[in-house]
C-alpha cells in the first residue's frame, strides 16, 4: 500500500484555519494573561502597531489546519475525540519543534515557552474539534 | 471507523532520531554556512559553550521521528519518496510557526528565520526518508 492524498473537507479547514488565528490573536493579546504576560517576557510594548508581517500568521493557521485534515483523514478518525486526537498527532510535532529551537537559542524563560507550547496544544485542539465535526 | 496507534518500526525511529540529532549538531555548528548564519543573525561572537540541555535534542528528535512513523504509517506507507512527503507535511506546519513567531514575534531577520525553519524542513524531511526506507 502506498500513501494518497486523502479527500478532506476544504471548509472543515477555513474554519479551523480562522479559529487558529482568532486564538492566536486573543492568547498573545494583552486582553488575555497569557498575551499580558508574555509581552512583559518578550518586552513589548501593548500599543505598538501591527505590520505586514501579521499576514504569517493566517498563512500559518492555514498550513496547520491542512496538515491535521490530512493526518485526521489518514487516521481513520471520526468524532471530536478522535479529531483532537489526530490533530494533536499534528501538534506534538509541531511543539517538539518549538522545544528544540528553544534549547538552540538557549531561551531561558520557562513562562514565554509555556505560554508558547500552550498555544499549539490549544489550537490543535481546536481544529480536531473543528474536524470531527465537519471532516 | 476508529483511530488506533499503529505498529511502528523502532530501529527506523531510533536511527532517525540520531540522524536527526546529528544534523542539529552540524546545522548550528559555526563552521557550517548555516551556524555561521545563524550566529551572525542571533548577535553572537563567540560559539555557545555545549550545554547538557543539547541532550534533550535527542529526546524531542525521537518524539518527532515516534510522529513520522505513527502518520507514515496511518497513510499507508509506501518508502523512501512517501516517507519524505510525511516528513515535509509535519515540517510545513513546525515551519510557518517559527516563520510566523520569528516575523511577528521577536523581530527576527530573515536569516534567522530561514535557519529555523530550515532545520525543521531538512530534520523532518530526513528522519521521514530513514523511516520510509527502513520501514
Amino acid at each position: 500500500m502506498t500513501f494518497t492524498y486523502p479527500d478532506i473537507s476544504v471548509i472543515a479547514v477555513l474554519v479551523s484555519a480562522v479559529l487558529q488565528f482568532a486564538l492566536g490573536f486573543l492568547w498573545y493579546s494583552p486582553l488575555t494573561p497569557m498575551g499580558a504576560r508574555w509581552m512583559a517576557e518578550m518586552k513589548i510594548r501593548p500599543d505598538g502597531k501591527p505590520g505586514v508581517e501579521m499576514l504569517a500568521f493566517p498563512i500559518g493557521s492555514l498550513v496547520a489546519s491542512w496538515a491535521a485534515a490530512m493526518v485526521y483523514a489518514w487516521s481513520g478518525a471520526s468524532g471530536v475525540t478522535q479529531g483532537i486526537f489526530a490533530a494533536e498527532v499534528v501538534g506534538l510535532a509541531v511543539a517538539v519543534q518549538v522545544l528544540t529551537a528553544s534549547v538552540a537559542n538557549n531561551m531561558r524563560s520557562g513562562a514565554l515557552l509555556t505560554i508558547n507550547l500552550a498555544y499549539v496544544f490549544v489550537a490543535y485542539a481546536i481544529t480536531g474539534i473543528v474536524l470531527g465535526l465537519l471532516g | 471507523m476508529s483511530v488506533v496507534l499503529p505498529q511502528v518500526n523502532l530501529v527506523a525511529i531510533a536511527v532517525a532520531a540520531v540522524v536527526q540529532f546529528i544534523l542539529g549538531w552540524l546545522w548550528y555548528m559555526p563552521s557550517m554556512p548555516t551556524g555561521r548564519l545563524w550566529m551572525r543573525e542571533s548577535g553572537m561572537t563567540t560559539p555557545p559553550a555545549p550545554s547538557p540541555k543539547l541532550a534533550l535534542w535527542l529526546v524531542h528528535a525521537l518524539i518527532a521521528a515516534w510522529v513520522i512513523a505513527v502518520v507514515y504509517t496511518w497513510a499507508g506507507g509506501g518508502g523512501l519518496a512517501a516517507g519524505i512527503c510525511i516528513g515535509l507535511i509535519l515540517a510545513v506546519p513546525a515551519a510557518t510557526m517559527e516563520i510566523a513567531g520569528g516575523m511577528t514575534m521577536n523581530s527576527r531577520s530573515a536569516g534567522f528565520i530561514a535557519v529555523q525553519a530550515g532545520f525543521a524542513l531538512v530534520g523532518y524531511g530526513l528522519m521521514g526518508a530513514i523511516i520510509g526506507a527502513l520501514s
